[in-house]
């Protein structure tokens, strides 16, 4: 491959995920809007284009033009890196993920591995974003999010061990591979649970959205953006909870398998379910408290997750090896 | 950290930049521009007293106002677009409305809602003492909704009026 | 309340009522105690204190488990008067205590370290009169800006240009002295203060905290008021009894027939008007789908304030049915001025009864919904249960009432015990109440007032018979001199209303006790040692109105 086959290659890619980055979380947006809506009895955004799907662009353009805001007594630099960094994992992300058998930027032989560690780099932004500010809003937002990416990241870790002791690869197409019979979600119940509540406990969402909770915190870590880097802010959440599904699906729905229809509709087909079971549990529940989070996670995510360990490496691993 | 009593922020660092006509006018762009604000009203969360309850119905099942892009309400002024003063402002309350304000993001629009916003409505009587004749001596405001309180339909047309405005670039709000 | 109707009428004189009460309020310094005809006045035992006596005499009312309602402060011209009222439970009388000061030294001993919640009342007192409470611990403006230098309430005072000062948004020293206060006693280095409000989405309106924390742990909090005070008693004094209606609808928005129907019993209590039959049945059914409507809003916003949205909204959609009938009775959504004295305005619509009967079926439906989905599920349990327990000798001290009192496990409701409204005894219904005293506790009492609101409601709907619905009221309405007090039931409390009139068709005074006020006060006792999560999930279920306690 010559050296311009490799640049092509780089700028396509790269277009390709920042283009799907955009348009996806644009699309969940209005997705989360309909969907609240139709759980709330109501019509949400019919006006602005057919069924309101134009809504979204509306925002993100008007958001483009806004003013963009320097608190006086903010840290400067940091403020204005936060959101970049927070946006950063986005497209790494989703560079990161096939879509289906070769279909995808780039499927690493350490895929789980890469997905689970750049995923945290966001909190780095939103640490960034709540120290900087001078609110304290921001503070205790960027504070409670910290707590929980940390201490949720540990059985997260331990139910994705599971996995990858089954599938004895920690490439993901080789996991897919090997769900080809059976979704790990049958095999795997208690790890999939796991996996999904800290999952949803990491991309902050409902009933685990502390860092950001409106009626306490204001706007919590992004209480101080304004115009675009909110928008990066709000790109960055949606394009993780589109990566949360991405990986459930990959790892316990056994990601583009399915008869029929074609591999990449099977793989976009059961994110999306996953996607609207996030949205649907956000419409539905309220928020936890932050002490009572962390018992959660300590007290039962924690040893059921090193339990559900012990017990698959007894029970598959025991057999086979 | 315990020096600093004030949790919202200080003065703002873009309000003087407002008055800068721009040097290239792109029309078509303007036009975009103006659309999409027009459809996307973000309003900031802020009820002092009767009239919020009626921002509050205009905003549920009923009434809706997300269909037309204007439901999406913020809590923090720097990602609102739209300030609806929906209730009697009075004198302690007036300093924290015009910060507000001046925290919000430019372009951003008024609404008055209510008569009390519009003019101090029923306790700008004798022996007033305590409530502004109207919002308008403090923040400049757009459109006013009369009515004590208004129904929500009245702000819903309300909300309809100022997108039309914001489309004919005809407001208070200079575009940034 | 305490004396049985038929016992009281034929009685002129009522020497004779409570005399151990009066013996003992007299032993403790009280000069001229005299007993009240509950009937018209309202009050049962009026004594006079001096300055010194003052303490005393309360603390014999602490001992017998009085509450303190309210104080009133009057311009008696030329010196001042502060009436502070008191209610003892179900069964004991109302009692009112005068302390007079001239008007130069305008100085009375604070109530405090008696009763706790005479705290804030004594500051509206400093603001409106300028009457100096000796010992206060941190006498203050609570109503009224920290800049202005004016005293409303005075007779001599006559409105004040409307002028904003630049910087006003500083908190004044004081106030962080008394948020710091609370928290001293744990050492805690690592603390700062977070304010909430004005602006802030879980406030209910424009209240502001400030909060003394550390981490996320509260070490106290003082709250600041008046961010939406509108001189309604000012008002009051300026307008004809007539004219004042519409200002009663603007105090608690959420429930204005149970505003006007409290503003109504008042002028007849003074006047001896006497509403019609059906007219009394039409009050409870409109106050009952008040008081239905003002929960649900309730439920939605403080599970908004849990973080779960949904419920907001199907809240608002049952509340919206309730609307459209008032809107169809009354002519309006939320300002209904409805019922006035000697009944309510005009009749209802025709299809009035079947369009209430067939809501309260849906009703039924719904509760039991919400009982599930809401109160049920475990992330509210967790939220709630054990969270901001008010003690029922703490709700006692501050005057707590209404749902947020029942929830403490003092069984009083104004409906049942006092004799306001023949109907409430007719119809078969019951007053919930908990022994938790926490969010919980409150929350439950709340939804299970619902559901006995749609029984009341069903029951009235069934007594509605033709008839008139306003009895011959005088064209020019005077009310004769005098002092009157009445009290409602309100969906948040009792609703007091303490009139002094000159025989003039105008008020001398015109004092209204909200309920918000007293149970929004031991906000600042519920505090110390909760979260940051907490205070919300606390002042959500007390369920304050801002512009009510703001006045
Ligand atoms: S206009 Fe009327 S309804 Fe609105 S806030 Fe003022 S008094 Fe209340």
């Amino acid at each position: 491959m010559s050296i311009f086959d490799i640049l092509l290659r780089i700028v396509l890619a790269f277009t390709a995920v920042i283009t799907f980055v955009t348009l996806n979380a644009l699309f969940l947006v209005w997705l989360e809007r309909k969907v609240s809506a139709v759980i709330q009895n109501r019509m949400g955004p019919t006006e602005v284009g057919p069924f309101g799907l134009l809504q979204t662009f509306a925002d993100a353009l008007k958001l483009l033009g806004k003013e963009m805001i320097t608190p006086k007594s903010v840290d400067q630099y940091v403020f204005l890196l936060a959101p970049i960094i927070a946006f950063l994992p986005a497209p790494l992300l989703i560079a990161a993920i096939p879509i289906a058998e070769g279909v995808g930027v780039s499927d690493l032989n350490v895929g789980a591995l890469y997905l689970l560690a750049i995923s945290n780099i966001a909190l780095l932004g939103i640490l960034m974003a709540g120290w900087s500010s001078n609110n304290k809003y921001s503070l205790l937002g960027a504070l409670r999010a910290v707590a929980q990416n940390i201490s949720y990241e540990i059985p997260m870790l331990l139910a994705v061990l599971a996995v990858v002791l089954m599938a004895g690869s920690l490439k993901l197409s080789e996991i897919v591979k090997a769900q080809e019979t059976i979704p790990y979600i049958l095999l795997q119940p208690v790890a999939f649970l796991i996996y999904f509540i800290c999952s949803i406990a990491e991309s902050n969402r409902t009933p685990f959205d502390l860092p950001e909770a409106e009626s306490e915190l204001v706007a919590g870590y992004h209480t101080e953006f304004t115009g675009m880097r909110f928008a990066l802010f709000f790109l960055a959440e949606y394009t993780q909870v589109f990566v949360l599904a991405a990986i459930v699906t990959l790892f316990f729905l056994g990601g583009w398998n399915g008869p029929l229809l074609h591999p990449i509709v099977w793989f976009m087909l059961k994110t999306y379910l996953v996607v609207f079971v996030v949205m649907w549990l956000r419409w539905t529940y309220p928020r936890l408290r932050s002490d009572q989070l962390m018992n959660f996670n300590w007290r039962v995510l924690l040893p059921l997750a090193i339990v559900n360990l012990l017990v698959s490496t007894v029970l598959f691993r025991g057999t086979v090896g | 950290m315990s020096e600093s009593l004030q949790s919202t922020s200080h003065e703002e660092a873009g309000a003087d930049t407002d008055h800068i006509p721009p040097i290239v006018q792109f029309l078509p762009l303007q036009k975009a521009l103006d659309l999409a604000r027009a459809n996307s009203l973000w309003p900031l969360t802020f009820g002092i007293a009767c009239c919020a309850i009626e921002m509050m119905a205009a905003s549920a099942s009923r009434y809706d106002a997300d269909r037309f892009g204007a439901g999406v309400f913020r809590n923090s002024p720097r990602q609102a677009d739209l300030m609806i003063v929906a209730g009697t402002v009075n004198l302690k309350m007036a300093p924290i409305i015009k910060r507000l304000y001046d925290q919000m993001p430019s372009p951003k629009w008024v609404i008055a809602l209510g008569s009390c916003a519009i003019c101090g409505g029923p306790f700008d009587q004798d022996d007033n003492y305590a409530v502004l004749q109207g919002v308008e001596k403090i923040v400049p405001v757009d459109i006013f909704v009369p009515g004590c309180p208004p129904r929500p339909e009245a702000l819903l047309h309300a909300i309809l009026e100022l997108q039309e405005r914001i489309k004919s670039g005809s407001t208070n709000a200079t575009r940034a | 309340m305490p004396l049985e109707p038929e016992a009281v009428e034929p009685v002129a004189e009522q020497k004779a009522v409570y005399p151990e009460l009066i013996e003992r309020l007299r032993k403790a310094g009280a000069t001229e105690v005299s007993s009240l005809d509950y009937s018209k006045s309202g009050m049962d035992v009026d004594a006079q204190v001096t300055p010194q006596s003052l303490c005393a005499v309360a603390s014999i009312l602490k001992h017998g488990h009085f509450s303190l309602e309210t104080l009133v402060g009057v311009d008696r011209q030329p010196e001042f008067e502060v009436l502070y009222l008191f209610k003892a439970d179900n069964e004991g009388p109302r009692v009112k205590l005068r302390a007079k000061t001239d008007r130069e030294t305008a100085t009375l001993p604070t109530l405090t370290n008696v009763y706790g919640g005479a705290d804030w009342y004594e500051r509206e007192v400093f603001d409106m009169f300028g009457v100096n409470f000796i010992d206060h611990p941190h006498l203050r403006p609570l109503l009224l800006p920290h800049f202005t230098k004016f005293h409303p309430l005075r007779k001599d005072f006559h409105g004040a240009p409307i002028v904003i000062p630049e910087d006003t948004v500083e908190i004044p020293e004081l106030d962080v002295q008394a948020a710091t206060k609370l928290g001293q006693s744990t050492g805690l280095r690592s603390d700062f203060f977070l304010n909430m409000g004005p602006q802030h989405p879980s406030t209910h309106g424009v209240l502001r905290i400030l909060l003394h924390v550390e981490g996320e742990t509260i070490l106290g909090g003082r709250c600041h008021l008046g961010y939406s005070h509108r001189g309604t008693e000012k008002l009051a004094e300026k307008k004809q009894y007539v004219q004042f209606l519409p200002y009663t609808d603007r105090m608690d928005y959420l429930s204005p027939l149970n505003y006007n129907w409290g503003f109504a019993r008042l002028l007849e209590t003074a006047t001896g008007i006497e509403s019609t039959p059906r007219a009394e049945v039409l009050r409870v059914i409109m106050c009952e789908l008040s008081r239905i409507a003002s929960h649900l809003v309730w439920l939605g916003t403080y599970l908004l304030d849990l973080g779960a949205i949904t419920p907001f909204l199907y809240c608002f959609e049952d509340r919206e049915r309730i609307l459209t009938i008032f809107e169809r009775a009354t002519g309006q959504r939320m300002t209904t001025s409805y019922i006035v004295a000697g009944g309510v305005r005009n009749d209802v619509y025709s299809t009035f009864s079947l369009e209430i009967s067939e809501l309260m079926r849906d009703m039924r439906k719904r509760l039991v919904e919400y009982d599930k989905l809401v109160i049920g599920n475990e992330i509210f349990l967790m939220r709630t249960d054990k969270v901001g327990i008010i003690s029922p000798e703490l709700a006692i001290e501050y005057g707590v009432s209404g749902p947020c009192l029942r929830g403490s496990g003092v069984d009083y409701d104004a409906r049942r015990d006092e004799p306001y409204c023949e109907l409430y005894k007719e119809l078969e219904w019951k007053v919930p109440f908990e022994t938790g005293g926490d969010c919980l506790s409150r929350s439950r009492v709340r939804m299970a007032e619902l559901e006995q609101s749609v029984n009341l409601v069903e029951q009235a709907l069934l007594k509605l018979e033709d008839g008139p619905v306003r009895s011959k009221v005088p064209k020019i309405f005077k009310v004769p001199a005098g002092e009157y007090y009445s009290v409602t039931e309100g969906p948040r409390g009792i609703i007091g209303w303490y009139l002094i009139a000159d025989g003039s068709q105008i008020p001398y005074r015109l004092k209204v006790r909200v309920p918000s006020f007293a149970n929004l006060q031991t906000v600042e006792q519920l505090m110390p040692g909760t979260r940051v999560a907490d205070v919300v999930s606390i002042l959500g279920s007390l369920d304050v109105i801002i512009p009510e306690i703001d006045r």
